[in-house]
Formats: structure tokens, C-alpha cells, sequence
């Protein structure tokens, strides 16, 4: 399965008459935007608003965040399952809209997260301060109950872009990047003398406002299965997870996913990259054995030397990801795990809920406990009340001149249990 | 014969539909009654620290065991214990939500009520038996 990856780089983004891209410039037409984003008799009112690198702006509570694709050519669309049919997708031409994104916020519970701010301190913990946002607020009717709610912001999230990643259909690329994955066998006959490596992808499935979706499924109730990975870059997986905004992936990031890009990078020159095992991380322990008894098979059966194995979230999904290093450790298959850490404020207590002695590779995203103090922004977006209610912050976490010292974990992106963020450790 | 189980809650919410043994008090207490239950030979069927809302931002939390036969099972007194060690760490003085209150302690009990039946339904009714205890 072969993708193409048309990059169009936008530079700005305006309101304008016509939705179009002119010289890397994205023209959004406000009012054909909320005519589609808002289409859901379930929504009472839809806003928009921008915001760029270097404002100061924050915006809060971050829901999701989607970056507008479009399929020139190939079988089905982007986000199918959701936003098209269920056509087999990860082939032919898609052009991306690269530096413009979607941010959708939305007050579905009382308690609140995710910061994203577009300058400051706070600005260098988000990958998403880097993106021309395009932020859309929505607010349902009376009535509307939190699951509801959730998928109401949620889609309308997806209409946004779609309708945005249409602009870049008759546009020509700036450069195209190709993503390439054969069937099993012929991929192992590729590079036979190549160690044989399969990304084992855990997704966030515990119940409301903490699911993720794979072609429309809600991933909870998916036996692990494999996808070719440029499937992923057609928006093939989609996040519904509200909670934890520092280390859970918005569909952007499984858009742009930095561990499938980074294995595609060394494709053929340091391993060979067999393809994903897409997994769950449930909440009953007859579900984590089933799913790491599955899991650990698959990538036997695949043939792999070794794996990358990426959780997201933090308790639960430590059991998950403990059970599959151990089990596919014990088939003799190495692995490598991807996580992040509540090592406490200091950063002295255990970081994780689980452990293992096979988990003896491990890279970690940070210490989402870390404090840090965000100071005053002259816009903000979305709900500027909840500042006093964010996770990740305490009693007294909004000072009186309106800064707010909170722990990273408040943070959109910031201890990324993919790596898609800017957190890094260096020795000297 | 299907394998007894039964609910262990502090979550009005929950108490309300399901049948359950119910613990007055915070996270801590239920966890702590889930680790005498442990250790009277019981086995915890749902992860302890379910959900990505950190404890002591919620204080409601419910957990699934079944009825075990009276030999205490070391993975969930592996489970609960590191569910303690966390809850420790994670410690901290109760926020207050102003005028908010009822709404977020509403939102935190469906939550974990949601999360509950989730794991409710992964267990199913062909193997096992929802029993008041």
C-alpha cells in the first residue's frame, strides 16, 4: 500500500470571501465554515476564531485538534467511518494543509484541561502554539448529556476539517513525501537481512470521554488487529479522549503520527518496518489478557525481531502496556516502550502505576506533575472562566493578576506518549 | 455455574441502579476496602485506577471483584497496593469549584459510572453473575 503525501505549507491564515489557499495563504470564508461545522440539529450556536503563532492568546478548555487532509486520488476519504464510507484507506494522493489546524473546545464537563497558548512559556510545551489554528467553539442545545456532547464537538471537529482540507484539493503541493508498505511477505523479501520491527499502537479506551475509533469502530470493542500504516494518515484513527491533555493524542497527532513517521524514516536502511498492531486498553482484566494475548500473537505471527510498544494515558494503561512487554518479550521479540511519568512534583516518586523487568527500554515523554506558571494572555479563547477549575492545577492555582501555576499535565501535548512535542533530556 | 461478582462503590450514582457494597467516604477508603477484600481471598475484575482523571481530583471511584475461594490472589493484591502507592502521590487539599461544585461532582460520578458499566459489559452475563453482596 502506497501513500502520497502532498505538503501544502500555510503561512497565514485570514477570514476572506472564499474558502481557498492563495500563496500559502489559507482564506476561510466564516460564514460557509459554521454553515458546516455547526450542521447537527444538536448544536444550538458555533463561533469561530484565530490564532496564531506568537499572539498572545491562549485557548482553553482544548478538546481535539484535526489537521485539514483531502484525497486527490485513491479509495475512500479522510476519517472514514465517520466522515465518508469505510473504504479501505492509506492509498494514493492526499494533500495536507501543513500549519493549519482545527482546535475545538467545547465546556462538556465541569472540570476542565487543556491549554493551549499561542506564546509564552506555556507555548513551548505545545506543539500546537507552532500551527495557525482555526478554532471552533460549540456549544449544544439544552439538555444534551455528556457522551452526547462529546460527539457532537467531535464531529463537528471533523466537518471543520474536511471542509478546510478541501481548499488544498486543486492546489499543487509544495513538496510530496511517499509512505510504502507491501503485503507481509513481500515486505519480508524486501529486506531479508533487515531486523523486522512492528509499531504496537495502544489507543485510550476506557469508556466516556476516554475513546478512541478505528474506521468508525469504538476501539474498545476491536480485537487487536493490523493496519498498514499509512491508513493512519487518512485520519483511519480518531480520538474521542477528552481527559489528560498532556499525554493523550489528538486525531492530529495520529494524523502525523511521529513514531510511524520515524519508522518509515529508517524503512529499509536500518530495519524493516512490517506495519501497526492497533490495541486497547480496557478497564476489566479479562479484556487487558485478551488483548495482550492477541497482541503478543499478531506480532509473532508478523515475524517481528523487535517493537516500539506506545501507551496513552497513565494507570490503567500502565497494566496494558506492562502485559504486552512481558508477553511479547516472552516470545523473544525485544522491546522498546514509549510512555510518560507522574513522578510527583519533585520528581522523585515512581512514575508509573505497573512495572516490569522486561520493560528494560523505555523512552519517556516527561513529567507531566512538573509545575509551571503561565502568565497573563491578552486574548483568550474559548472559556476564560475555567481557568480556576483546570486539571492539572490546585487550590489557589489563579493568582490574583490572573496568571495560573499549574502542572504540565494541564497542557495540550506536553509529555506526548507518541513524542510529538518538544520535551527532551540532554546530557552534558 | 457462572462466577459471582459484585461491586464495590462510592458512587451514589452507581448505588442508585446497581446492586453494590457501598463505602462511605474518599478514593482511599474504597481502595482500602478493596484490600481487605483481597485479602480475604477476593479477585479484582476492573483496573483500580480506571480513567484518566487522576485520584483526588476525582474522590469517586468504583471497582468490580468476584468472589474468590478464600486464597488471596497476588495479582490483585499487586493491583490494589500500587493503586494506594499512587493515590498517596497524588494526594492534595480538595478543590472547590465555587458555584460549580454540584456540576463537576456530578460530571466525576458519571464519569466513573460510565467507565463502570463499560467494564460491566466487557465482563458480560455469560461467565459471570452480578450479585449484592
Amino acid at each position: 500500500m502506497q501513500l502520497k503525501i502532498g505538503n501544502i505549507y500555510i503561512k497565514d491564515v485570514q477570514f476572506a470571501s472564499t474558502t481557498e489557499v492563495k500563496e500559502g495563504v489559507l482564506h476561510l470564508n466564516k460564514d460557509e465554515f459554521l454553515a458546516v461545522a455547526g450542521d447537527d440539529e444538536r448544536i444550538a450556536s458555533v463561533d469561530v476564531y484565530l490564532a496564531k503563532p506568537g499572539e498572545e492568546t491562549r485557548i482553553i478548555p482544548v478538546k481535539d485538534v484535526i489537521e485539514p487532509r483531502v484525497k486527490v486520488e485513491g479509495d475512500g476519504g479522510i476519517f472514514p467511518g465517520f466522515m465518508c464510507g469505510v473504504e479501505q484507506v492509506g492509498s494514493g494522493t492526499t494533500h495536507v494543509l501543513k500549519g493549519a489546524a482545527i482546535v475545538t473546545t467545547g465546556r462538556i464537563v465541569g472540570f476542565q484541561e487543556g491549554i493551549v497558548d499561542m506564546s509564552g512559556p506555556g507555548a513551548e510545551y505545545t506543539p500546537f502554539s507552532k500551527t495557525y489554528n482555526i478554532v471552533l467553539k460549540v456549544e449544544p442545545i439544552d439538555g444534551i448529556l455528556q457522551h452526547e456532547h462529546e460527539e457532537i464537538v467531535r464531529l463537528a471537529g471533523f466537518r471543520a476539517g474536511i471542509y478546510v482540507g478541501k481548499a488544498g484539493h486543486n492546489v499543487t503541493p509544495d513538496d510530496y513525501r511517499t509512505f510504502e508498505t507491501k503485503p507481509l511477505v513481500q515486505q519480508i523479501n524486501e529486506y531479508p537481512d533487515l531486523p523486522k520491527v512492528v509499531y504496537v499502537y495502544m489507543l485510550q479506551t476506557q469508556g466516556l470521554l476516554h475513546d478512541t475509533y478505528v474506521y468508525g469502530v469504538d476501539a474498545k470493542k476491536i480485537i487487536p488487529t493490523f493496519l498498514y500504516p499509512t491508513e493512519v494518515f487518512d485520519g483511519a484513527v480518531v480520538s474521542g479522549n477528552c481527559v489528560s491533555a498532556c499525554d493523550k493524542n489528538p486525531t492530529y497527532v495520529h494524523m502525523n503520527h511521529p513514531v510511524i513517521e520515524e519508522l518509515y524514516a529508517k524503512h529499509g536502511k536500518e530495519f524493516n518496518f512490517l506495519g501497526c498492531v492497533v490495541t486497547n486498553e480496557n478497564v476489566t482484566l479479562m479484556d487487558k489478557e485478551r488483548s495482550s494475548n492477541m497482541t503478543a500473537k499478531l506480532v509473532e505471527f508478523l515475524g517481528a525481531d523487535a517493537v516500539i510498544i506506545s501507551e496513552e494515558g497513565f494507570g490503567n494503561p500502565d497494566a496494558d502496556l506492562v502485559m504486552n512487554c512481558n508477553k511479547i518479550t516472552k516470545k523473544g521479540i525485544k522491546t522498546v516502550l514509549i510512555t510518560d511519568e507522574y513522578a510527583g512534583q519533585d520528581g522523585a516518586s515512581q512514575s508509573l502505576a505497573d512495572s516490569t523487568p522486561a520493560g528494560d527500554a523505555v523512552v519517556t515523554g516527561g513529567n507531566a506533575n512538573e509545575i509551571i506558571k503561565l502568565p497573563v494572555m491578552k486574548n483568550v479563547i474559548g472559556y476564560p472562566e475555567v481557568a480556576e477549575v483546570i486539571a492539572g492545577g490546585f487550590q489557589g492555582s489563579l493568582s490574583s493578576d490572573g496568571s495560573i501555576t499549574v502542572e504540565l499535565q494541564a497542557i495540550t501535548g506536553a509529555t506526548s506518549e507518541v513524542g510529538y512535542g518538544y520535551l527532551s533530556a540532554r546530557t552534558y | 455455574m457462572r462466577k459471582e461478582i459484585f461491586i464495590v462503590t462510592n458512587n451514589k450514582l452507581v448505588i442508585e441502579e446497581f446492586p453494590a457494597l457501598e463505602v462511605i467516604g474518599d478514593l482511599d477508603a474504597v481502595f482500602l476496602k478493596v484490600r481487605d477484600l483481597v485479602h480475604e481471598g477476593n479477585v479484582i475484575m476492573t483496573h483500580p485506577l480506571s480513567g484518566s482523571i487522576k485520584p483526588h481530583e476525582t474522590e469517586f471511584k468504583s471497582i468490580v471483584l468476584s468472589k474468590g475461594d478464600g486464597t488471596m490472589n497476588f495479582d490483585s493484591l499487586h493491583l490494589i497496593e500500587n493503586a494506594i502507592t499512587t493515590s498517596a502521590k497524588f494526594k492534595k487539599p480538595k478543590r472547590d469549584y465555587g458555584i460549580d461544585n454540584s456540576r463537576v461532582e456530578n460530571d466525576f460520578m458519571t464519569i466513573d459510572y460510565s467507565l463502570l458499566k463499560t467494564g460491566l459489559e466487557g465482563l458480560g452475563t455469560t461467565l459471570y453473575k452480578l450479585i449484592d453482596i
